[in-house]
């Protein structure tokens, strides 16, 4: 079938604009990501050692400002695991290193690993907390009824903005995938 | 000379008689007309499980269905309207009147057009056989979001690839319309001289095409997540499900648009003929439209306002979803500056255009509400948002597609509708459609959730009065049934103009329509 040039063209642009369309559906989950670390929400790095960022003047820091940071922990499997954070909420004074534990335990009469997301709210305190040590930069194996304390030490940064007074670390733990 | 005798021996109607002229026609009217009725049918099938969902809320607890069934319904019910009952019927109303109202005596790619029309049959069974699979239906709701829509048992991919097919039947069709509009226009019909439905068919076309692959992509990603080990949503695996929300709903915003732009050409097309005055202020309806498609692409994020996001965004995403209002609130006003002083007659298709302007604005007006951040973290999720969108888009679109239906009913078919039926069509639906959606509001103020089989005694008085504007409303729609048939079959003979003074090529032509028409294309 013969079609007119005007329209030949006009059909190959905009097929070639749906196949387009449909290619930045996926580009959009790498865009996802740069979208989050440019605007400070990114939450990978929560899941890396960091140190905490140098203070700019020793001298500066309130040495008796308090922050709450709370803790969540999750897991949306609860047949499977028993996941609880072992201190509701501690005070923390910015630029001093604190710590925590949580409870895991696994349910299930196997071997499981276990792997952990972590989050931060408010949004504007992400950038602002540095962990030194957590269970959540790795894949924790479990054995079959195992339960274990997993520890977190972490940093507020002393120029976390100073309207936020509470500060919450979420934790969310799967089993890791298969494979 | 032998191209005449050529058309000459073609004139009067299709080549091949019965199921096989349906099966394998190019031409466009046939093609409408497939649309149109298989929307139909779909309308009442969607219907039918919204009158399931309504049973078992006419009061509280569980007495019909069980809860994952009444899930699958409320998802089937969604899938269902928009992908098989309006979509369709907008496709339908394009193919029918779009070649007869810039003079083309086709569609551009009418071999296109078949299969874009015959690709709804089978991926409807798909979608429809999932409610006998292991699993039944997807239950998590037309939105598809993970991790739940995962869950689906057997269904899932049945899903997935019957949502791709009508993507791809979309795309096709939407090509085919952009292809014609932009080519095959009558000599001296310049874009500025197309009629108002034109104009808003060729802008959701474009909406379509930058869409529907974004849809696919989404449901391919899910697809993926489920099957082939990849995580793109999959928290576990250092996926987002929140993305997942981000990626529908960069579709699922110029979707609701898709969903009512040709609603607006169609209204911009019968109040000017019921007014006996040109449209008000052609020109910014055109700009007002191209406004809303624009915007529509930077929005979506208001369906998301409680999934917790920087107060920058949300204070973008409300400010972008309330200028909408601008170029919605001209096209409004230029409706009612059309009627104004104008000589008014009130015929079934003006009753069911005017009842669009003031109940679509309904509509309108709680989407503002919707649209502000602190009041929508509560309004979120409740039957406040399905008062919301049932007002646009069954007042709204559908009442549209009724409308054009009775305007051009005697063109296609070349008898009168029954006028008073029609009437009676119009009053009982109104006056249902309001008693079925108004009380919503009430129930979504007062924070009953939607999505639930159940609710608490509180809320039984507004949901036993919405039930039964529900069944007065899905009964009316048999009479529309009866007015439809009865036309096809007979009736006073219409004339080439039908009306008094409408506008436009396709009341050049005799009522009914031939089947081929301007195949000499008439001069503008």
């Amino acid at each position: 079938m013969k079609l007119p040039g005007g329209n030949r063209r006009l059909i190959l642009t905009l097929g070639g604009a749906a196949v387009g369309m449909f290619a930045f559906a996926f580009l959009l989950a790498p865009l996802y990501e740069v979208f989050c670390e440019l605007t400070g929400i990114d939450s990978a790095r929560l899941s890396q050692a960091s140190e905490p960022a140098a203070p700019a003047d020793a001298a500066e820091i309130d040495q008796n400002r308090v922050v709450k940071v709370e803790f969540l922990a999750h897991t949306p499997n609860p047949a499977a695991w028993e996941f609880e954070p072992g201190d509701l909420s501690i005070e923390v004074t910015p630029g001093r290193t604190a710590e925590t534990r949580f409870l895991a335990r696994n349910l299930v009469a196997r071997n499981v690993i276990s792997v952990t997301r972590p989050s931060v709210r408010p949004v504007e305190a992400v950038s602002h907390v540095s962990k030194q040590v957590c269970f959540c930069f790795e894949e924790q194996p479990f054995a079959a009824g195992e339960q274990r304390e997993l520890a977190v030490r972490f940093t507020i940064d002393p120029d976390l903005p100073a309207h936020v007074d509470t500060v919450t670390l979420a934790y969310t733990l799967f089993t890791a995938q298969p494979g | 000379m032998s191209d005449s005798t050529h058309a000459a021996e073609h004139h009067d109607g299709p080549h091949a008689k019965g199921l096989w002229r349906w099966l394998t026609t190019t031409n466009h009217k046939d093609i409408g007309t497939l649309y149109l009725v298989f929307s139909l049918v779909m309308f009442l099938v969607g219907g039918a499980m919204a009158l399931i969902i309504r049973s078992e809320l006419f009061q509280p607890g569980l007495q019909l269905v069980d809860p994952h069934f009444f899930n699958q319904m409320t998802t089937m019910h969604a899938l269902v309207m928009i992908f098989g009952a309006l979509m369709p019927a907008f496709v339908g109303l394009a193919n029918w009147q779009i070649p007869l109202m810039v003079g083309a005596p086709d569609m551009a790619l009418p071999r296109m057009n078949n299969w874009s029309f015959w690709i709804l049959p089978p991926a409807f069974l798909l979608l429809i056989a999932t409610l006998f699979m292991p699993g039944g239906a997807p239950a998590g709701g037309w939105t598809l979001y993970p991790p739940l829509i995962l869950q689906t048992g057997e269904a899932f991919p049945f899903v997935v690839f019957s949502l791709h097919l009508l993507g791809a039947s979309s795309i096709l069709g939407a090509i085919n319309i952009i292809v014609t509009i932009t080519n095959m226009r009558a000599p001296g019909m310049g874009f500025m001289k197309m009629p108002m439905f034109v104009w808003t068919w060729l802008i959701t076309a474009y909406l379509l095409i930058g869409a529907m692959p974004v849809l696919a992509g989404a449901i391919t990603m899910l697809l993926t997540d489920r099957y082939f080990g990849t995580t793109f949503f999959l928290a576990a695996g250092g996926g987002d499900p929140v993305m997942f929300q981000h990626i529908f709903w960069f579709f699922g915003h110029p979707e609701v648009y898709i969903l009512i732009l040709p609603a607006f050409g169609i209204i911009s097309q019968i109040i000017p003929t019921f007014s006996r005055k040109p449209l008000f202020g052609y020109t910014s309806m055109v700009v007002a439209t191209s406004a809303i498609a624009f915007l529509s692409y930077v929005v979506w994020a208001h369906h998301m306002f409680t999934t917790g996001m920087p107060q920058a965004g949300m204070l973008f995403f409300m400010i972008s979803t309330m200028f909408i209002a601008v170029p919605t609130g001209v096209k409004i006003f230029n409706w009612l500056a059309t009627l104004w002083r104008g000589s008014i007659s009130f015929e079934t298709p003006m009753l069911f255009a005017l009842a669009f302007v003031i109940l679509f604005t309904i509509g309108g007006f709680s989407g503002l509400m919707l649209a502000l951040v602190p009041a929508d973290i509560q309004y979120h999720d409740t039957y406040f948002v399905v008062a919301h969108f049932h007002y646009v888009l069954v007042p709204g679109a559908i009442f549209s597609v009724i409308a054009a239906v009775y305007y051009w009913l005697p063109k296609w078919t070349g008898h009168r509708y029954d006028e008073t039926l029609g009437k009676w069509h119009f009053w009982l639906s109104t006056i249902f459609v309001n008693v079925l959606f108004f009380p919503q509001h009430f129930l979504g103020l007062a924070s009953m959730p939607r999505r639930i089989p159940d609710y608490s005694v509180q809320f039984t008085e507004f949901n036993m009065i919405s039930s039964i504007g529900a069944f007065g409303f899905g009964l009316s729609q048999l009479l529309f049934v009866w007015v439809l048939v009865k036309c096809v079959r007979g009736g006073a003979k219409a004339s080439a103009k039908v009306w008094d003074e409408p506008n436009g090529l396709e009341w050049t032509v005799p009522s009914p329509a031939p089947y081929h028409t301007f195949e000499t294309p008439p001069k503008v």
